[in-house]
């Protein structure tokens, strides 16, 4: 018999045989580079991010929250994904345990599409895309309604039917895993539950056309098992009870709500919806039929890893925003500001404004704010909903000791975007700071219901009983003296950062606290008018000139040519000096333009109030 | 003999299952002298006879806690705690064995390996039933932001809650709606109404039966309907219109203040889709329409307030403690449709304080209304307290035996006038709790007592506040999905008479 391979008059070039166990060694070792991948992926390079995700995901051990994931389609993924988020609370715990379940996913992959040896880590591209999603959040996850790791456990869902389906290779019983998954599944997987029956009604189809099965009758069936499957999300929305927007009904589980103006961020999740497909088509398609190159497995795994590497969202800004905020919860200023420290021409407000809280909390404010660059940088999103105001207000307005306002914000963050453990903390600490005793009691009940944030709940009960305990914790007994201010009733101010501004400037007396904040507030928006009246609450008081004051009081005192008379005795000599010599570089370079000055000034003088004053204008917030 | 062996397996298999279910009170105990603490606090109430059960959590410590419940003319079981869960059956049982009588419950609590039984409580179980539902918003205590907001039906004699609308059903990606002031014709549902605004926007009526959509803003109008007032019978509708405007105050824990620059009253005939001016006095801010149960009389609360430097916004914001509203009435002839003179009836400005959400009872003898100091919206008021006018004598009562130190606001009397529901802050200062009292004959209310729970904590828990308790002799048949769709279509524009 002539060997269908060889043709007549060509020569046979024997290859050379694969060790034995090559593919198996090959797969393992993809598997376990894969793994450490994945985790330092998650737990380290990310950490800041899975850390913050945890942050704005709350999980609760609670029959109700339980029941409340069970009123529309997708919400027990919700359920699962939080789950899953919460133990980023330390990101390497989280790491290890969402990487285990990648393998556990991969491996269930492998089995459910019956993958040949010398294409197993084909099962990784879909892991990939998973890691990827996850690398791809950006300043969305502020406003984000869905669970990342919702998707995943979407994703995992999806595969399990065609797993288990290879435990009953007979077709009834496979069409009967499909009608039961989309029956009970799309109730609480939505859109899931339907890929899933879509992967099997794949494999049935591939099944039956190997099979002597009729063709016509196969065809009959498929469709009427297709109809079947579209047809019970709108039967499910007719005869239940479910709050169903009909819009969204195939939709459901998916993140509808989230990426206004970013649909790019749907990249991920559509690439991963179609490799599983594509892995279910590949049942279609003799897997003996292709010569196994034992290189195959190889290219998988680097196109996964680069897909991760590349596609992953880079911004210094975000990074640094993310530690910042990671720091902050534990309040460790000196972190924020090593962070602050870090080379970054541009930073937004926000950075602006972690970096000030911490310089007060380490008595700085007045003496280095300016030596850090004060820019406005936008936030690099298409997301509009993202805003200084709804990002940060929930947190640092408590640090300024504005109550009411961190109180609100975190309520209308709450409202926006359902309860998080960050604003369930604020809150708490806002009512327990604001004697508002039953209202943090109920917060604490709450918290002490979570994992990771009960014991740190549990340990403010003790003020609950004792509000007079408050005094003896540092960060307590210093918030509270920056409440000692008259009410106001006001508008509406949804601009927080012009709101702090505003309420420090127009400040007409307060404790030692407040002094610094009064006096930032004024220096940084220029309110010349109100300085001077600052500026001698300082003297009589007697205490020390931070930097930035007196540079301000000899630059004022300059323009307005006033007499510093005996005050010249407190300030610097350090500082007088330089003030000369910029006196002398303007005084002398008056012929340039604003733009060329500014440049010259910027090179020696930018660590000063001088530069800020003179030349940074029109910084932008929101 | 293996069916016989089967059958006697399945009788004591029965049998060792309901002994381990069957809790019987220790007989060997020291007494207490002190009252147990539980929540909510479900002690020395009076109760209606077709209330849900009074499921409670006993705040003590101990290694076991028994709860025994009996009724004085019958019926008793024991419950394990500190989770008390009453069977609904025996509740049910027990409450109409025990109509018009009590029933008692004593706490029994193994501290040290020793039982100690605290001093027992009763509650009264009225004859007067209560109406079967109670319908709610349900919304955070917040601000300005909204997203997730529905209005739910409960049915009072069990722990039954269904959506009556969901905002969920029409809410895309960037567009929201709000969705308020849901309100009944004399407790029966076939007529009934709310508002939705921004996505949407417009006025839900459902008129025997049939909901349609209106818009209720006109030109000559400062706003669409907002508070709404069924008559009793007619098929009109008095509303306010209202321009609000929300204020923040940056330290008093009061956090808001809600003030109406301006509004006035309307009254809006369904039938044939008019509205007409009731009240527009530039300078007066007249709100909160109710009637009398004759339809024979409207009840409004108003305040006068002049502008001092000409910005009436600012002047608001400056003198908003000033702002003191009075009640007033106004006769109403149904035949012509016409309202003659209004008439002060509660000049609470003379006594500084404010009056606001007149309700008369079902007996036309009382007017339950809200009192604080200032202001239009005392749900934000911790001074906020209940008052009773007694039409019968004349005289003003503070219900001190349902007040409490936080707010009292919104209120509604039951369809027999032996039951009220209110809003109130008591439990945190901030999430609206209803609260159910009993108002007797001689016209002193009960104790009153939170909605009861299948979960004794959950509202420790929710995080959401109940917004216009109103009771419901009967549940709204009209589906979610049929509003929404109602909602989405186009509003019938009302005209001006």
């Amino acid at each position: 018999m002539r060997n269908k391979s060889s043709k007549p008059g060509k020569k046979q070039v024997s290859r050379p045989e694969l060790p034995a166990g090559t593919f198996t060694w090959i797969n393992i070792t993809g598997s376990l580079l894969f793994a450490l991948y994945s985790f330092w992926f998650l737990g380290i390079h990310k950490a800041d991010l899975m850390f913050r995700l945890q942050e704005l995901t709350l999980f609760l051990f609670d029959k109700t929250f339980f029941y409340e994931h069970l009123q529309s389609p997708g919400g027990l993924l919700e359920y699962a994904g939080k789950f899953l988020t919460q133990f980023f609370y330390y990101p390497r715990l989280g790491a290890v345990i969402l990487t285990a379940l990648l393998l556990l996913w991969q491996w269930m992959l492998v089995r459910a599409f019956d993958l040949p040896k010398h294409l197993r880590l084909l099962s990784l591209l879909p892991l990939s895309m998973a890691l990827l999603y996850i690398g791809m959040q950006e300043y969305s996850i502020f406003v984000a309604k869905y669970s990342v790791l919702s998707q995943l456990a979407g994703m995992i869902l999806a595969v399990l039917p065609l797993f288990v389906a290879r435990f009953f290779p007979g077709t009834r019983a496979r069409i009967l895993i499909l009608l039961t998954l989309v029956l009970l599944g799309y109730p609480f997987f939505g859109f899931y539950a339907l890929l899933g029956a879509l992967l099997l009604w794949v494999g049935l189809f591939a099944a039956g056309r190997t099979e002597t099965e009729h063709q016509t009758k196969l065809l009959l069936r498929q469709l009427l098992l297709l109809l079947f499957l579209l047809a019970v999300p709108p039967l499910f929305f007719l005869l239940s009870g479910q709050n169903i927007n009909p819009k969204y009904l195939f939709a459901y589980g998916l993140p509808v709500y989230d990426y206004p103006n970013t649909p790019w961020m749907w990249t991920a999740l559509v690439a991963c919806s179609l490799l599983l497909l594509g892995l279910a088509l590949l049942s279609f398609v003799k897997k003996d039929s292709c010569r196994p190159l034992w290189w195959l497995n190889p290219l998988f795994f680097v196109l996964g890893i680069t897909f991760v590497q590349a596609g992953s969202y880079k911004d210094l800004n975000f990074e640094t925003q993310l530690a910042m905020e990671r720091a902050i919860s534990h309040e460790d200023w000196d972190k924020v500001l090593e962070l602050a420290r870090k080379p970054n021409d541009n930073p937004n407000r926000l950075l602006v404004i972690y970096r000030n809280i911490a310089l007060y909390n380490k008595n700085q404010l007045c003496e280095r704010m300016f030596t850090f660059p004060n820019t406005d940088e936008p936030f690099h999103t298409k997301n509009t909903l993202v805003s200084n105001t709804i990002v940060g207000a929930p947190v640092n307005c408590f640090y300024y000791g504005l109550l009411n306002y961190s109180y609100r914000w975190n309520m209308e963050n709450m409202v926006l975007f359902g309860p998080r453990p960050e604003n369930l903390r604020f809150m708490m600490m806002s009512a327990l700071l604001n004697r508002e005793m039953e209202l943090a009691g109920k917060y604490i009940h709450i918290l002490e219901k979570t994992l990771f944030y009960k014991k740190w709940a549990s340990e403010h009960r003790v003020y609950l009983d004792d509000p007079a305990l408050l005094l003896e914790n540092k960060q307590y007994k210093t918030l509270l003296a920056l409440t000692q201010y008259e009410n106001l009733l006001g508008q509406d101010q949804r601009v927080i950062e012009l709101a702090i501004l505003n309420h420090f400037c127009n400040l007409k007396s307060g404790t030692d606290e407040m002094l610094e904040w009064s006096m930032s507030s004024i220096l940084t928006t220029k309110s010349v008018y109100k300085f001077w009246p600052m500026f001698f609450v300082y003297v009589n008081k007697n205490l020390p000139l931070p930097r930035h004051v007196q540079e301000a009081a000899l630059l004022l005192a300059y323009f307005e040519k006033r007499d510093l008379g005996d005050l010249i005795n407190l300030m610097d000599p350090r500082v007088l000096q330089r003030f000369d010599e910029f006196k002398r570089l303007t005084e002398s370079n008056t012929h340039l333009t604003e733009e060329m000055l500014a440049a010259l000034v910027k090179r020696s003088f930018e660590k000063s109030y001088w530069y800020y004053f003179c030349f940074v204008k029109d910084l932008k917030t929101n | 003999m293996s069916t016989f062996l089967y059958r006697l397996w399945t009788v004591l298999f029965v049998a060792a299952l309901m002994l381990s279910c069957t809790q019987t009170l220790p007989n060997d105990y020291a007494e207490l002298n002190e009252e147990v603490t539980i929540s909510p606090d479900y002690r020395n109430l009076i109760i209606p006879c077709n209330i849900a059960p009074l499921n409670f959590k006993v705040e003590v410590s101990a290694e076991k806690i028994l709860v025994g419940i009996q009724g004085d003319r019958g019926g008793s079981f024991v419950l394990k705690g500190p989770k008390v869960l009453i069977p609904e059956k025996k509740w049910r049982s027990l409450l109409e064995a025990n109509k018009s009588g009590k029933y008692s419950v004593e706490v029994y609590a193994r501290q040290n390996g020793e039982w100690n039984r605290y001093q027992p409580f009763t509650n009264s179980i009225a004859a007067d039933s209560i109406d079967e539902y109670l319908s709610y918003r349900l919304i955070e205590p917040s601000y300005v932001l909204y997203e997730n907001l529905c209005i739910r039906q409960r049915h009072l004699g069990s722990f039954w809650e269904k959506d009556i609308y969901n905002n969920n059903l029409v809410s895309e990606k960037e567009d929201f709606q709000c969705i308020n002031c849901h309100s009944y014709q004399n407790y029966q549902t076939d007529n009934m109404q709310f508002h939705a605004r921004a996505h949407h926007a417009g006025t839900l009526i459902v008129c025997d039966g049939v909901p349609r959509k209106v818009n209720l803003k006109t030109e000559q109008l400062i706003s669409g309907g907002v508070y709404p007032a069924w008559h009793p019978f007619e098929k009109l509708i008095a509303y306010s219109v209202n321009n609000t405007n929300q204020l923040f105050h940056s330290k008093d824990i009061q956090k808001v203040e809600v003030l109406d620059r301006n509004s006035d009253l309307i009254l809006y005939d369904i039938e044939r889709n008019q509205v007409s001016i009731i009240q527009n006095d530039s300078i007066a801010l007249e709100t909160f329409p109710a009637w009398s149960p004759d339809g024979k009389t409207l009840y409004y609360s108003s305040a006068r307030f002049e502008s001092r430097t000409g910005d009436r916004e600012s002047d608001l914001a400056t003198y908003y403690q000033e702002i003191k509203y009075n009640i007033f009435s106004v006769p109403f002839d149904i035949e012509q449709r016409t309202f003659g003179e209004p008439r002060l009836l509660i000049d609470a400005e003379s006594i500084g304080m404010s009056a606001l959400l007149p309700r008369i009872s079902p007996d036309g003898r009382y007017l339950l209304f809200s009192m604080a100091e200032y202001g239009t919206f005392h749900i934000w008021h911790k001074n906020s307290d209940l008052y009773l006018l007694d039409f019968q004598n004349n005289t003003i009562r503070s219900l001190e035996e349902v007040n409490s130190k936080d707010t009292e606001s919104y209120h509604s009397w039951s369809s027999n006038g032996r039951w009220m529901v209110f809003s109130t802050r008591r439990d945190d200062g901030s999430y609206t709790r209803p609260y159910i009292a009993y108002f007797d004959e001689q016209g002193r209310a009960g104790k009153p007592f939170i909605l009861p729970q299948k979960d004794p904590d959950f509202h420790l828990g929710f995080l959401k506040s109940y917004n216009i308790p109103e009771f419901m002799k009967e549940p709204v048949r009209v589906s979610p999905r049929k509003f929404a769709r109602t909602l989405k279509g186009d509003a019938i524009q009302a005209v001006m008479r």
